[in-house]
């Protein structure tokens, strides 16, 4: 019996088009685990990704222990003129801590002078507030993208300066195929190692007894990887791009070092300014004044009309409602603005990703201003009648972390299909750049 | 010949695309920058005033001793140095809801566009100084030169370092420019000083990363391993010690809750001092033969203090002590016995109090103390650590030189408190000059208040500030030294083959 004949186009020495693909990626990806560059990279990501674990996880864990003991505080004594509630430190602000620090401290809400925030434990130690906190969304941000790019940036100008471009273009592989293979092998350099070093860091957390991670914050973290995936791909894609236009790899290099700087730093920070241009964000020092005005007013007039202390809350609450509800629609309007403009930048995008999923974004802070409001109104009539022998019966405070489906309404899916379509667009982009270049 | 290699080194700098890229796109961030700053000044400006006229209009109808302590207090205006933003005003921290978006994205200003991309810059003219040329084969050509290598170094440094000093100029022309035309504000001389000592620290941050970058250019021979290491350097120096020491040196120095501090401070001051202060006054008046009735009432023997025999007790509340009713004020003028009696009581009572207010105030003291120190003990050790990185001395000095640092802060503070201690005398006084007047007059009357002292923020002066900087602009030259014998070592055993 004669052996069956393959296809009449293919012969032994050639693979089939999706085998030389994948013969192409794989040399790629070797060549890069030989090299020094991958070696300094994967050992920058895992000194960087362990380094940011364990931080920020003994950052939660204190930001716990302070969270039990003002628990315990809180419990309401006779003579008080109002209660104080304590927000829970979010599980997830260990990857991204966003806005928790701002929303995990204590309340006191009282009927005759509004809320009152305490301190924030940070604000003792300035130096928090100059500098961004190293999450795992600081570190995919700044310096994973960075990591990507120079994977990325000599993938085709550097092959151009050594003459092998032509060596291979001139074998029968197409420059479809070599780009597809080139593209994928490069990738799959940055990612394998991160995902190996990002699951290896996960291990380590959620085997920690604080850290109990349930199904909802894993699903939670997945999404979080496919955000860091698409980024990942897009600051890789864009580094083939710049690197197949640009005449030289070091000036490659050069380009997409500033353009990253101008992406992740710049856009965010000036969008975020112009943004307050145009919906200029109303003055907390302002806002702190006229409530302790109307608390003073309310008061005073009460007395002048020999009306009890109590007399004075309704004004005052009254007046007090309707300074918090302007000061929150203007600063949802600047919010709104500079959300539209910054998604110009990815790097933003991701940010917005990462914290509306980890339940420390704009979203949950606006909740829970919202919750605060609530809570003082249902117990009105309790925070008016407390005094030096009696602590009536009032309502424990509850803010649980908005759902997934309730995050996903609030704007995360248009966060990805940006992040996706903008990935996308460079992808295809580094492919059509890596089509037409020359390789003289 | 050394001249000249500098020029040609300032001339090929100059003209690299790498150069004209960076100082373009920092051009461009220091300009759009100050164009926002600048419209942000004018607007917390306004609001500034805004404020106090409008508290002066409020005080005009509604001041009353009681509770018009919380709305007096001290707040400087926004600084004029508006192109280094630093610490935010922490004035209205207890506000339900901030902005919260500094948060999220660190707002850009003139030390940002430093401390990132000018940093950038420095490390991009510097990573091939010495490795290229030979690369090229020109480093051999250069050495047969009668130049020594140390001279060869320090002219290409110095090439360096103009191409920085022009760089920086350029920056500081636009940004000023622009907010002095946006804003309209006027610097005083402490403050055009003060920008000038801003340039000069960031020549001094940019020369550091100069420095280091050269350095790594002689000490490896390829210029692409000096590109990757010297990046590595750049991103551990500028995005993780300073973000991770704050974080490190709170594993180590730990502070106890704030918000715990606050509630403890409370307690001791209000409700334990208030069942002292009743546990003590019963005590008191004990021997004087009362009886407590409850916390607002005491019963006590009609005669005391003198005649044989009671004739009946009397009830008596608990602000009859401050405040004596009526018939209770008639009582005390036609009863001598009683009169005597009743001062007795209130001394009794008004030295238990202040005994307890004493004591307890100063538990609270020693309990702040003991926080504070722990907070100052994090602080300095984080500070500490963060000087590992040229960044932090930077950002340190800058802002400090634009009145927007920690030791401003400090200063401020200071003369806060001691403002409110004037206005809080300028109070009593005030109150006591009205009682005089009227001995109805009480603490919740309408209350005069329009000739009190006025808070004026008083900034620094240059020298004191430029004094506070001192440490921070020694550690940067530091660095430059240090990286400077690093390059001139590595260069003399650079191999040129």
């Amino acid at each position: 019996m004669p052996a069956k004949t393959s296809h009449p186009n293919s012969s032994k020495t050639l693979l089939p088009p999706t085998g030389l693909v994948w013969a192409i990626a794989r040399k790629e990806l070797l060549d890069h685990l030989l090299s020094v560059k991958f070696h300094v990279c994967v050992v920058a990501m895992a000194v960087l990704l362990g380094l940011s674990g364990f931080v920020m996880y003994r950052d939660y864990q204190l930001r716990m222990q302070n969270f039990s003991v003002m628990r315990e505080r809180a419990k309401p004594r006779p003579a008080e003129s109002g209660f104080m509630v304590v927000v829970e430190p979010r599980l997830l602000s260990v990857f991204a801590k966003g806005l928790d620090e701002v929303m995990d401290r204590g309340y006191t809400v009282t009927a005759s002078y509004g809320i009152v925030a305490h301190d924030r434990q940070t604000s003792a130690v300035s130096l928090f507030a100059l500098f961004a906190p190293p999450d795992l969304l600081y570190i995919v941000k700044a310096l994973l993208s960075l990591i990507a790019l120079l994977f990325a940036y000599d993938m085709v100008s550097g092959e151009k300066e050594n003459g092998t471009l032509r060596l291979v273009l001139s074998s029968a592989v197409s420059r479809g195929q070599l780009a597809a293979g080139k593209l994928l092998g490069g990738l799959a350099a940055v990612i394998l190692p991160f995902l190996a070093l990002f699951l290896a860091v996960l291990l380590m957390l959620v085997t920690r007894p604080t850290l109990a991670l349930g199904s909802d914050e894993l699903a939670r973290l997945a999404l979080m990887l496919l955000a860091m995936l698409l980024y990942i791909t897009l600051f890789f894609s864009l580094g083939v791009l710049v690197s197949a236009l640009a005449r030289s790899s070091s000036s490659a290099l050069i380009i997409l070092l500033f353009l990253w700087a101008t992406v992740v730093f710049a856009i965010p920070s000036v969008g975020n300014l112009i943004a307050e241009q145009i919906a200029p964000p109303p003055s907390a020092e302002t806002q702190e004044l006229l409530r302790r005005q109307a608390f003073v007013k309310n008061r005073f007039l009460a007395i002048q009309q020999n009306r009890s202390r109590a007399g004075s809350f309704e004004g005052f609450n009254q007046e007090y409602d309707r300074l918090v509800e302007d000061h929150r629609a203007r600063l949802e309007a600047m919010m709104d603005s500079s959300r539209s403009i910054c998604r110009i930048s990815p790097a933003a995008t991701l940010t917005y990703i990462f914290t509306d999923l980890a339940s420390t974004g704009l979203a949950e802070q606006r909740r829970l201003t919202r919750a605060l409001m609530n809570y003082k109104s249902q117990n009105m009539k309790a925070l008016t009648e407390i005094n030096m022998r009696y602590v009536p019966a009032y309502s424990a405070f509850e803010f649980p972390p908005m759902r997934l489906g309730e995050v996903f309404r609030q704007g995360v899916l248009t966060d990805f299909a940006i992040l996706a379509l903008t990935s996308a667009a460079l992808f295809t982009g580094a492919v059509v750049a890596f089509l037409r270049v020359d390789p003289r | 010949m050394f001249v000249e290699l500098v020029l040609k080194e300032l001339r090929d700098h100059l003209l690299s695309l790498r150069f004209q890229v960076g100082l373009l796109l920092a051009l461009v961030l220091v300009s759009v920058s100050a164009f926002v700053l600048s419209a942000q000044y004018s607007r917390e400006n306004r609001d500034f005033f805004a404020r106090h006229q409008q508290l002066e209009d409020f005080l005009g109808k509604y001041a009353h001793l009681n509770r018009v302590g919380g709305l007096i207090r001290p707040s400087r205006p926004p600084s004029p140095l508006v192109l280094v933003r630093g610490l935010p005003n922490d004035a209205g921290t207890e506000t339900l809801e901030e902005n919260p978006m500094p948060n999220l994205f660190p707002p850009v200003d003139l030390a940002s566009v430093v401390a990132i991309v000018f940093s950038l810059l420095s490390i991009v003219l510097g990573f091939d100084a010495i490795n290229s040329e030979k690369e090229r084969g020109t480093l051999r050509l250069v050495l047969v030169s009668r130049l020594r290598r140390f001279e060869i170094l320090a002219a290409k440094w110095t090439g360096g370092a103009l191409v920085l000093v022009v760089a920086l100029l350029a920056a500081w022309l636009a940004g000023m420019a622009i907010v002095l035309v946006q804003s309209g504000t006027h610097w005083s001389r402490d403050d055009a000083l003060s920008l000038l000592a801003v340039w000069a620290v960031s020549l001094l941050y940019c020369g550091s990363f100069f420095t280091l970058a050269l350095a790594f250019s002689a000490i490896f021979t390829r210029s692409s391993v000096s590109v990757l290491t010297s990046l590595f350097a750049w991103v551990l120096l500028v995005f993780v010690i300073p973000n991770i020491s704050p974080y490190l040196a709170a594993q180590v120095v730990r502070v106890p809750s704030i918000a715990a501090l606050q509630r403890d401070l409370q307690y001791v001051t209000s409700e334990e001092r208030d069942n002292l202060g009743r546990e003590g006054s019963s005590r008191a008046v004990e021997k004087l033969g009362c009886v407590w009735l409850s916390t607002h009432s005491m019963e006590c023997p009609a005669g005391s203090g003198g005649r044989q025999g009671a004739t009946g007790k009397v009830t008596l509340e608990f602000q009859d002590l401050d405040q004596p009713s009526e018939a209770l004020k008639r009582r005390i003028e036609g009863d001598p016995a009683f009169r005597r009696f009743y001062e007795q009581l209130r001394k009794e009572i008004e030295s238990v109090w202040t005994e307890v207010n004493r004591r307890q105030s100063e538990k609270a003291e020693r309990m702040e103390e003991a926080w504070r120190s722990r907070a100052q003990g994090q602080f300095r050790l984080s500070k500490g650590l963060s000087c590992a990185s040229p960044l932090p001395p930077f950002i340190y000095a800058s802002t400090e030189l634009s009145l927007t640092g920690f030791a401003t802060r400090e200063q401020f503070e200071q003369q806060a408190g001691a403002y409110e201690r004037a206005f809080g005398d300028y109070l009593w006084a005030r109150y006591h000059a009205e009682q005089a007047k009227n001995p109805a007059f009480s603490v919740d009357d309408f209350l005069n208040m329009s000739t009190r002292p006025r808070f004026t923020y008083v900034p620094p002066r240059f020298s004191e500030r430029l004094a506070e900087i001192l440490p921070f602009a020694g550690m940067l030259a530091g660095w430059t030294l240090a990286s400077f014998v690093v390059s001139v070592v590595g260069f003399l055993r650079f191999d040129v083959r």
